[in-house]
């Protein structure tokens, strides 16, 4: 015992030792990853930013990363000082954005609807402090930013450029004219999409047929891919996967059965670089990035804030080279009615 | 003859124990050397030494003259010396001959099964030892594969071989038929070392007994100049009563009586076959029968534990054999299952815990539910020095406790809360002399306090020693039931057997 | 005093070499090991706030711990507590919406033996009575009515009866009368933590000192001479498994009125798989439970605390806490180890 006792006591110095000498790198290592000292990011280091993640973490794909990456962007370009936490549990964020407002951040930022009740609660703890909620309807409080994005006005644009890829004729496409969009849950984020998609294939190709179907959750891969084979089978050759996780299947079945896919809420191409021909872009990053400017700036607006075409707040990924300029250059036209107001999109799905 | 085997004042310490404290053995070429000794006196820790398991501190071994210095099994068996351990050490699913060669293989890398089983016809008609090489080991008895084991020992050579408790497992017909092989072994001029505490197979078997007792050796006797009576006082330490001296017979009313009681198993098949008896308070009734004849499937549908057939079970008068168990218990009755580990005790309660088994929901222990742990304390303490239960502390845990004193928790709590029927089935089972001595004062003490007693055992000499009467069941019948006094084993032998026409000869 | 010192000498053995080997980790991937536990401790204990939150994650552990542990005292393994807590969250939330004009003490009450009766029944009649009389084994029944729990929580939140109005797949919230009130401003500690805390000398109590606890720990430890002793074995595993129950269900409820206050739409709570490893490391002692449960708390509150202040990301804290629970798991092991020692030296004695 005697003899354990002295093999573990070594070992604990030792670890003390390494880590005291690596605590003196660890510390230049940090600075460096401070911004570039340009004379206004010196200026705006003191103002700082503090992310809190859902349960989805930073690697999610999705919202979450975007808007991780939108803070990146705002401490290299505008030299703020940024930090996140990612929860590990629904109970987490209350925790998470207290300890952010408790150390005197400027801006708190929320990523999820699921992040409401949390927010709600500390926002009125801390009424000096800004908070930024991603998809969600915080009206009543001064210092609380809701970010809403028109999906909808994205999903008409790749529904535009679906429905015209059908005319085409090249080895991915039949000639059945089916196109398919899978949702995850019947919710209204995921259906202003397909309501939007739709109406896009209908305006340009008023005989395509557009099938929807719900995989029923947003983290099982399987059932997207079971969904989109399913779809396939009967004769789509465009699918669109509005389905977090469960949409990498979808992209997964358009790839093994080499048809089109496009992908959703970032630029999915990379997973697919041949089948995801677009994506239809909630751009989560501007909209972080655009509240910290306007904190920043004095401007900040605190309700709703809409995000649309209109402030580059939604959008579509540049295409890949199988889609025709043509093309491109009539999805952009339509893109510009929906600007001016001509084009009005809704967002309920049509049965 | 010639020493084969000199053990020099061997002493090997554990941690708080003296295990072996200068031990002294000579075992000559061609004898039948048994030890003998109470659990715990040291004989597996000396027998292990001897086949190489374990070091010694000090002291010498010599075999053949030769100055011993084993570093493991291996070097014991390339010397001569073979071990058959209690529990064998087989692979049941491989052949005789395969576990025989095992390890040491004929034939180099491929295995020869055709020389594999020569070798060993060869051996076994060398040595009397019948058995085929080709079957199965799990297909075989307990006493053929313990053949299994000592050819395995022959095949290695073996000068010495090493018997450790081998009879603890077989019937009383393989073991006459383990002796007859150790004399023919005897005769070939092999030695055996024979390991037991049982008196009456050390005195039918050996040549010479060496006594050891607390590690230490007591002395070493030549078989025919002693008697059971001197060894069990040697092993003990103390005089023991051997044979007690019951009192006169003096049977009450019925307390239990059974009528044509049928009793199925989990197949449906019949185990007790219309089994009627009647057991008086102030006797004790000794059901003997070879293990497996229906005494588990008869005594668990007395205790309510197995549902019954048909038939009636009385107690005081009563119909009893729709009660629950407990009930059964609440009445009056107590029960000494036959596993003391697995059915009469909880290994992870406390002794303490363990002595109130049965009676925790009594009013006596517990009130509105909650236990009244001061009284189950009292209680514990009063038992554990009513019945020399050891190590006195009665918050240990009842498996850290040796099987002695585990018996003697049930014991205390089955008969020192005066029942007015006891159940014990095989009360003695792996018990030592001075154990045996206990237990059997302890039933007929309360048979003189009025209560009534069913003995089941296999062991022929405990329920001719105890009983008043002794039934005989053989599959599921009981042949007849006997006096006590004038029943010899001869005949409850050939009832045992299943042969009443035999018997009935004896009797005339 | 000394019987106590050795049942927790092993734990805190496994805890210290999770530390160790943790150090190692963070030494390779770059990271400061002092400055990380320190703020592993800082977060998890540091302020009177930071406390708190560590108590309040304790509660829901502390709970479903003790009918974990229930259920292994009787020798069974309860792995469907997390089914049980969302059963129980889920009666507890229904009440605490539905009825109003309640006064608290009794609303609060009634939410609370709502959800026990509830997740009882689900933890004891189904698996209880399947094991007791056909002998299906619990791991596999309490797990599946798991899934059926938590997909019956999906179904009553999208678009289903408990469902709030509006987008979000919540519950409305619960009336004020049926929140158990916060200790502390600021933080998620609630007077719940009192519930906890009053369970495990409950349970103490019951397992220890009443007929019904040595009953049920002696079918647990041998259902043989259980039944020889004249106990109704299957009545023991039907009613340890409904306890078992109703204390996970009990957990579910405390945290809904005591921090949710609605219930979300969620996989998983991640409860009842955690107070697996609590009741584990505890080795099935009620008290034990109480420190087992504050110390993965801790873990989880400081890990959170780590990120924010020490740039180590969220996933090295899950890696030691995955250390501490395999060297616990494994703490044989750790006595092997130990022999090994002991037996070296013996032979250096010896020779």
């Amino acid at each position: 015992m005697k003899r354990l006792r002295v093999v573990l006591s070594l070992v604990l110095a030792f670890v003390l030792t390494l880590s005291l000498l690596s605590g003196c790198t660890s510390k230049t290592k940090q600075q460096s990853s401070q911004p570039n000292s340009t004379g206004q990011a010196s200026k705006n280091k003191n103002f700082k930013v503090g992310l809190v993640t859902d349960v989805g973490g930073i690697n999610d794909h999705s919202f979450n990363q975007l808007a991780y990456q939108g803070i990146e962007k705002a401490k290299n370009e505008l030299g703020v000082t940024v930090n996140f936490i990612q929860s590990k549990q629904q109970t987490d964020y209350v925790t998470n954005l207290t300890q952010f407002a408790q150390q005197k951040y400027n801006l708190v930022i929320a990523v999820g609807y699921l992040m409401k009740d949390a927010v709600e609660q500390v926002s009125k703890e801390f009424p000096d402090t800004k908070f930024l909620i991603i998809d969600s309807d915080i009206t009543d409080r001064p210092n609380v930013a809701s970010a809403t994005f028109k999906t909808e006005q994205c999903g008409y644009l790749v529904g535009v450029m679906a429905g015209l890829m059908e005319k085409e004729k090249n080895a991915k496409l039949n000639d059945q004219n089916v196109v398919g969009v899978i949702g995850g849950m019947q919710i209204p984020p995921v259906d202003s999409y397909i309501a939007g998609f739709q109406q896009g294939v209908k305006a340009v190709n008023p005989d395509t047929k557009v099938l929807v179907s719900y995989t029923g959750n947003f983290n099982d891969p399987a059932s997207g891919k079971q969904m989109a084979l399913t779809q396939i089978s009967q004769g789509a050759d465009i699918v669109f996967g509005v389905a977090g996780q469960a949409g990498d299947g979808v992209i997964n079945a358009a790839k093994e059965k080499n048809i089109y896919a496009i992908g959703v809420d970032a630029d999915q191409n990379y997973m697919a670089p041949d089948t995801v021909m677009t994506s239809a872009l909630k751009k989560v990053d501007t909209a972080t990035f655009d509240t910290i400017k306007s904190v920043l700036d004095n401007n900040f607006k605190s309700g709703l804030v809409y995000f649309d075409l209109a402030n580059d707040g939604v959008g579509y990924a540049k295409p890949i080279k199988d889609v025709p300029q043509s093309i491109v250059d009539k999805v952009d036209e339509y893109a510009k009615q929906i600007k001016d107001g001509t084009i009005k999109v809704s967002d309920q799905v049509q049965k | 003859m010639s020493a084969l085997l000199e053990v020099n004042n061997i002493t090997k310490m554990f941690p708080k124990v003296r295990a072996n404290d200068g031990v002294n053995l000579v075992v000559e070429e061609g004898e039948i050397h048994a030890i003998l000794g109470e659990n715990g006196a040291g004989k597996s820790t000396l027998m292990n030494i001897i086949y190489g398991l374990y070091r010694p501190d000090s002291g010498e071994l010599k075999f053949n003259g030769e100055v011993l210095n084993l570093s493991g099994p291996h070097e014991a068996i390339e010397k001569g010396i073979g071990m058959v351990h209690q529990h064998f050490m087989l692979i049941p699913v491989l052949t005789v001959a395969e576990n025989i060669v095992l390890g040491a293989e004929p034939g180099g890398i491929s295995y020869n099964k055709k020389k594999a089983n020569e070798l060993i016809r060869e051996i076994s008609r060398n040595y009397h030892l019948e058995i085929d090489p080709d079957a199965k080991v799990k297909d075989l008895s307990v006493g053929l594969q313990q053949r299994v084991e000592i050819l395995k020992a022959f095949y290695r050579h073996a000068k010495l071989l090493i018997l450790d408790e081998p009879t603890a497992m077989l019937t009383p017909q393989e073991t006459e038929e383990l002796f007859g092989i150790m004399r023919n072994l005897k005769n070939q001029g092999i030695s055996i070392i024979f390991i037991s505490h049982k008196l009456d197979e050390v005195k039918e078997i050996s040549d010479k007994v060496t006594v050891m007792r607390r590690g230490k050796t007591v002395g070493t006797l030549n078989t025919k100049e002693t008697n059971e009576q001197e060894l069990a006082n040697l092993m003990v330490g103390r005089e023991v009563v051997l044979r007690l001296e019951k009192s006169e017979y003096n049977p009450g009313d019925v307390v239990l009586s059974v009528k044509d009681l049928t009793v199925s198993d989990e197949q449906n098949i019949e185990k007790v076959k219309n089994v009627s008896f009647d057991i008086r308070s102030g006797e004790i009734f000794g059901l003997a029968g070879i293990d497996g004849n229906g005494q588990t499937e008869l005594i668990e549908a007395l205790m309510g534990l197995r549902p019954i057939k048909s038939g009636v079970i009385k107690y005081n008068n009563n119909n009893i054999e729709k009660l629950p168990t407990r009930e059964r218990y609440k009445l009056g009755i107590s029960y000494i299952p036959q596993d003391r580990q697995q059915e009469g005790l909880i290994m992870k309660f406390s002794v303490a815990d363990n002595l109130i088994l049965k009676e925790y929901k009594n009013s006596q222990y517990s009130k509105n539910g909650v236990i009244q742990y001061k009284r189950v304390f009292e209680n514990a303490s009063k038992k554990v020095e009513e019945f020399d239960i050891r190590p006195t502390d009665y918050n240990l845990l009842a498996g850290n406790l040796s099987g002695g004193n585990q018996q003697k928790i049930i014991l205390a709590r089955e008969v020192g809360s005066n029942p007015k029927l006891l159940i014990a089935v095989q009360p003695t089972r792996g018990m030592d002399v001075g154990a045996i001595e206990y237990i059997h004062k302890r039933l007929l003490q309360l048979r003189d306090e009025g209560s009534a007693i069913l003995l089941v055992s296999l062991e022929l000499e405990e329920i001719m020693s105890l009983s008043d009467r002794i039934g005989v069941i053989h599959n599921g019948v009981i042949m007849d039931i006997l006096d006590g006094k004038s029943a010899t084993r001869e005949k409850i032998g050939l009832l045992m057997a299943g042969s009443q026409i035999e018997a009935k000869k004896v009797e005339v | 005093m000394n019987k106590i010192l050795k049942s927790i000498y092993m734990p805190i053995l496994a805890v210290i070499i999770a530390i160790i080997i943790g150090s190692i980790i963070m030494l390779v991937t770059g990271f400061n090991p002092l400055a990380a536990y320190a703020s592993l401790f800082i977060g998890a204990f540091g302020t009177l706030p930071n406390i708190a939150n560590t108590l309040a994650n304790a509660v829901p552990l502390i709970i479903t711990g003790l009918g974990v542990a229930i259920a292994f005292n009787a020798g069974l393994f309860n792995i469907g507590a997390e089914g049980q807590y969302w059963i129980g969250a889920i009666v507890a939330t229904w009440i605490g919406y539905s009825f109003k004009g309640l006064p608290w003490y009794i609303h609060i009450p009634f939410a609370l033996i709502g959800a026990m009766v509830a997740a009882g029944l689900w933890g004891g009649i189904v698996p209880g009575f399947a094991k007791a009389y056909t002998g299906a084994h619990e791991v596999i029944t309490t797990m599946m009515m798991s899934y059926v729990a938590i997909y019956f929580s999906h179904y009553l939140l999208e678009f289903g009866p408990m469902m709030e109005k509006g987008s979000v797949p919540q519950s409305p919230l619960i009336k004020d009368s049926a929140i158990i009130p916060t200790i502390l401003r600021n933080t998620q500690l609630s007077y719940g933590i009192f519930i906890a805390i009053a369970a495990a000398l409950f349970v103490y109590w019951l397992m220890y000192k009443t007929v019904w606890g040595y009953e049920m720990r002696a079918v647990g430890f041998n259902q043989r001479a259980s039944k020889y002793a004249g106990m109704n074995v299957p009545l023991n595993i039907v009613l340890s498994l409904s306890l078992s129950g109703i204390f996970a269900g009990l957990a579910g409820a405390v945290q809904i009125l005591g921090v949710q206050h609605r219930l979300y739409d969620s996989f998983t709570s991640g409860y009842g798989y955690t107070a697996i490893v609590v009741a584990l490391l505890a080795k099935n002692n009620p008290i034990g439970v109480v420190f087992s449960a504050l110390l993965f708390a801790a873990l989880g509150t400081g890990s959170q605390y780590m990120q924010l202040n020490a740039q180590v990301p969220g996933q090295l804290a899950d890696v030691i806490t995955g250390l501490i629970i395999f060297f616990v798991a494994a703490d044989k092991i750790i006595e092997v180890l130990k022999s090994m020692f002991k037996k070296q030296k013996k032979e250096e004695l010896a020779s």
